[in-house]
């Protein structure tokens, strides 16, 4: 990925599970990085193994606001397993997934 | 196989599927499988705890069921029950997966994920009773040390 100078691009890591006992702290901490003005970020996935919808929804909304403030988001090292489950749902066409 | 009562509260979702996860694992359910069935049972828990009770208390009772089915198969039955307001989710619309992620609603995600990973899903109310049951068909895993390995 191209980097210009100048811009902050913010890492983060997400934990094994994103269930609905982790997915808050994951919508918290998405919440508190755009709210601070951050617009570039990627999110690496490779702990991860199993999201349910509570999960999906935490991304889709972060993903709705850097869409707005023309920023990106990008979901690095995502497993087959998550992949899978984001092209069920239909996010893997409006989130930006690498493998 | 089991059962369980839990009250209906996302506090005790942990609970609820340490439950059924225990069970299939010990019923050989390899790793795949077992995520779809363990997303679909926190899905339906979910709903049950943000909107049986409308805000009230009640417990949720939840049986788990698994079943040889032909050589190298089981088949996992998973029932719901609540006794709060009559509510079935199979009535809700399913999610379209066309649309911009502007105008995508959030809502009936959980349940649509629900039907896509398992073979089954029937509800009925009866006896003042929310019955949700699922059902799915999972290839029995070779045991091995440390289990199967994610993918």
């Amino acid at each position: 990925m191209i980097q210009k100078a100048g811009e902050k691009m913010t890492n983060i890591k997400t934990e094994k599970k994103i269930d609905g006992v982790t997915a808050p702290k994951l919508d918290a901490r998405l919440k508190e990085i755009l709210a601070s003005g951050e617009t570039r970020l990627t999110v690496d996935m490779e702990e991860t193994t199993y999201i349910s919808s509570v999960g999906l929804r935490a991304f889709v909304s972060a993903q709705k606001k850097i869409n707005k403030a023309g920023g990106s988001m990008v979901l690095t090292n995502v497993r087959p397993c998550i992949l899978e489950i984001f092209e069920v749902t239909g996010f893997a066409g409006v989130l930006t997934i690498e493998t | 196989m089991g059962w369980t009562a839990v009250p209906a509260s996302m506090e005790h979702l942990e609970q609820v599927t340490a439950f059924t996860g225990s069970l299939l694992e010990e019923a050989g359910c390899g790793e795949n499988d077992r995520r779809l069935i363990q997303i679909s049972v926190e899905e339906l828990f979910t709903n049950i705890a943000s909107y049986a009770y409308e805000g009230g208390q009640g417990m949720v009772y939840i049986e788990c069921r698994i079943q040889r089915s032909g050589e190298g198969f089981k088949e996992v039955m998973i029932c719901f029950q609540d006794q709060g307001i009559p509510y079935n989710p199979l009535e809700r619309e399913d999610p379209d997966l066309t649309l911009p992620i502007e105008q995508r609603p959030v809502g009936g995600l959980g349940i649509y994920m629900v039907k896509q990973f398992m073979d089954q899903v029937d509800y009925e109310y009866k006896k003042g009773c929310n019955r949700t049951v699922i059902t799915k068909r999972f290839r029995t895993a070779v045991l091995v040390p440390g289990g199967a390995k994610d993918v």
